[in-house]
């Protein structure tokens, strides 16, 4: 798995333009079949703490620092990192302020960030299903509910 | 790009879900307001319930009129409280209700570093001009639930709670619909009593609490 909570800039990088979701929406009419949907996501929202992130702001609203970095388990180096990458994506909002002459920094989820983390999930989503519709992958016809000769072990029992 | 983004979707799927979950738990977002709203609607319909019950029984039983005079002869029972006052009494507890959820989410916010407490002040401040400004003709017209309909579903919708949303609109129109009898008048004639309106009142503010139980059964299971 790529983009460890160490690597604020992990799983960016590739440069390839048939990466971008604008490129790969919906079927071509030229008779080549719709990317799959892994070549789809957003680099910027497909990696995991920033995802993290997203989701806890879309649930919440706003949270503060001190509470991302406990329910994410994160340094605090890391997540200013993460989200300085998220506020110069215009994903969130941050703002800053005193509680008790204690300076307290808020984030807040933007309407894009939610859009964005809507359509992360759905091609997240997307690709799960595919894997499930795939017996190859899913290890449907493997030999006593396992994997099939061609399937991977440990995606079966994967919690959803 | 991910080396397995197959894995990585699944894997990531959940670890979504838990932190979601976990957040919901923190705020209690959705079983708090249900549970203040419902205890504060079924102690501002007690009276009126109570008041039916005593009516009921010190009264001599009467033939129950038919047509627009069963609506009145409801209403107008018992010698001790108008209900009209009780509804005005209600309005102003589910008011306050609102007021109180405003000041734990925003305690919430400034101690636990987590949500906010916008859409409650908004629906406090439409209960008190529904029950303290010469809208009060509203409210008395409407009955009480017009204010818990009208500030829940303000403040599910500032919240992005969709639950709370959909238990407004609910709640809200039985509750308003009932205030014009739209239940009470379709009864059976063996089933009707003078009690049997304030009743719907108190249930639907007892299944209020009772939503607010599950939800909060549901935010401490979820991982």
């Amino acid at each position: 798995m790529s983009g460890a909570a160490g690597d604020p800039e992990g799983g960016a990088g590739v440069d390839d333009p048939a990466d971008r979701p604008a490129a790969n929406s919906g079927a071509r009419l030229d008779g080549i079949p719709p990317p799959h949907p892994a070549l789809t996501f957003d680099e910027v929202v497909h990696q995991r703490t920033r995802l993290g992130i997203l989701a806890v702001l879309a649930e919440a609203g706003q949270a503060d620092f001190p509470y991302l970095r406990r329910v994410l388990g994160l340094t605090d180096g890391n997540l200013g990192r993460h989200l300085q990458i998220l506020e110069e994506s215009r994903l969130i909002m941050t703002s800053k302020g005193y509680h008790r002459r204690r300076p307290r920094t808020w984030a807040e989820i933007t309407p894009e960030g939610r859009r964005a983390l809507q359509s992360e999930v759905t091609r997240m989503k997307d690709l799960i299903k595919r894997l499930d519709a795939s017996p190859e992958l899913s290890g449907g016809p493997g030999p006593g509910g396992g994997p099939g000769p061609g399937g991977r072990p440990g995606l079966t029992n994967r919690p959803r | 790009m991910t080396a397995d983004p197959v894995n990585d979707a699944a894997d990531w799927s959940a670890h979504l879900s838990a932190l979601r979950a976990q957040v919901r738990r923190d705020l209690r977002a959705t079983s708090l307001p249900l549970l203040i709203l419902g205890t504060a609607t079924t102690i501002g319909m007690l009276p009126q319930f109570v008041n039916a019950m005593v009516a009921r029984s010190s009264l001599p039983l009467a033939p129950v009129p038919r047509g627009a005079a069963r609506a009145v002869a409801i209403t107008g029972f018992g010698p001790f409280v108008d209900p009209r006052i009780d509804d005005w009494f209600a309005g102003l507890l589910i008011t306050a209700a609102f007021a109180v959820m405003w000041l734990v989410f925003r305690r919430r916010a400034l101690r636990g570093g987590v949500g906010r407490s916008s859409g409650f002040g908004v629906a406090a401040v439409v209960g008190v001009i529904l029950s303290l400004s010469v809208i009060v003709v509203a409210l008395l017209l409407t009955g009480p639930f017009v204010v818990f309909g009208l500030g829940l579903l303000i403040a599910g919708l500032w919240q992005r709670n969709r639950f709370l949303v959909i238990w407004a609109v609910i709640v809200g129109v039985i509750g308003v619909s009932e205030a014009f009898y739209a239940i009470t008048n379709r009864l059976p004639a063996g089933l009707w009593a003078g009690w049997v309106h304030p009743a719907i009142y108190v249930l639907l503010g007892a299944a209020t609490v009772l939503a607010g139980v599950v939800a909060r059964v549901r935010e401490d299971r979820a991982r």
